[in-house]
């Protein structure tokens, strides 16, 4: 049947993805995951120089920012989202609640929700002290990154 | 994707190639180490939408694993370059990759973006951080889960209409749900043509 013009056609597919992934002798669900996880452990070994990278970004943002102008926070957003998705991933839970927060902070300066202050200078300055401090804790709710989100 | 026909089955990751697209460098190290673990072998890393859509342009990639805010060019560190090309290989025609598997990385895990990802084409989107575990389940719900292909004049990729009916493989989530399958056959079968009575009112009129 001729397809009309502008009607939809729908189709199955089956990819070589698809086709591929089914076949047998692959390694059992469990198998897999205990692999990645202990891949994911040895990888945290660069870790600490990376994320010490990206915290002087950060505080150099930081600390020559225009208050007036939000132009820099993309910028220092982009830089905390990478801790945060980073950090997570390796399982440094607390470093990666603290990056989330600096998230929100870069977020709704951004958005222009909230007027970036002397105060909220003082508080990303803490926050970044508090990820330094805290890692490489892997402990939630015991840094007191935490306690510094809370009061945000 | 926590269905458990999906958690039972073994997904063979070796001879496929993986294309995996982010911006952070770490981030495609740690999918590449996981990726590795699962038993894949052919794995390529970029870090924006340029080195992405060489990569896909050189090679016959299999999956694309692709964070939604990737760049657009190394310089210009501008968001939502994931979703500018996961649109870009469904609606290209000429594009071999076209129909390949699009699994949408995403920081921002709203509603909304993920309703962005699904309409831009992508299959599944996953919420960063990722883990072995949520990543080891969505490549193997792709791998098992059948879709159908749209192509309409405003949309070419999965059909955004699925849901997962019934229980899988006959079996529930709970200790108390009750086998579905089908009991053992008594008699013969019916012919089609006592198949056909059945549906034939017995009075006319």
């Amino acid at each position: 049947m001729q397809k009309q013009p502008g009607a939809a056609r729908v189709f199955p597919l089956e990819t070589r993805f698809q086709n591929m992934a089914k076949r047998p002798g692959g390694l059992s669900r469990d198998r897999a995951i205990s692999r990645a996880e202990a891949a994911v452990t040895r990888m945290q070994s660069g870790f600490k120089a990376w994320f010490a990278l990206r915290l002087r970004e950060i505080g150099e943002i930081v600390s020559t920012a225009e208050y007036d102008d939000a132009a820099w926070a993309p910028e220092a957003l982009r830089l905390a989202g990478q801790i945060h998705e980073t950090a997570g991933t390796l399982g440094l839970q607390t470093t990666a609640a603290a990056a989330e927060v600096l998230c929100e902070i870069f977020s709704a300066i951004e958005a222009r929700q909230s007027r970036a202050d002397m105060h909220l200078r003082g508080r990303v300055e803490e926050l970044i002290v508090a990820c330094e401090a805290a890692w490489p804790s892997r402990r939630a709710g015991k840094a007191v990154a935490v306690a510094a989100a809370a009061e945000v | 994707v926590n269905d458990f026909a999906v958690m039972l089955n073994a997904i063979n990751l070796e001879q496929l190639t993986f294309l995996v697209a982010d911006s952070n460098a770490y981030i495609n190290k740690l999918i590449d180490g996981m990726l590795r673990a699962f038993g894949a072998s052919k794995i390529i890393c970029t870090q924006n939408c340029e080195e992405a859509t060489t990569a896909l342009g050189e090679e016959k990639v299999d999956i694309l694993v692709c964070d939604a805010d990737l760049s657009t060019t190394a310089s210009e560190p501008m968001r939502g370059g994931g979703l500018t090309l996961t649109r870009s290989i469904r609606r290209n025609p000429e594009c071999v990759n076209r129909t390949i598997p699009i699994l949408l990385m995403t920081r921002d895990s709203r509603e909304s973006m993920v309703k962005r990802g699904r309409d831009a084409g992508a299959n599944m989107v996953i919420a960063k951080p990722l883990s072995p575990k949520s990543l080891y389940d969505r490549l193997s719900w792709i791998a098992f889960t059948t879709r159908n292909f749209v192509d309409a004049p405003n949309y070419f990729g999965p059909d955004r209409r699925f849901k997962i009916e019934g229980y899988p493989n006959g079996i529930g989530r709970r200790k108390e749900d009750k086998d579905l399958g089908v009991s053992e056959q008594v008699g013969e079968a019916l012919s089609q043509s006592d198949i056909d009575n059945l549906f034939t009112p017995v009075r006319k009129g």
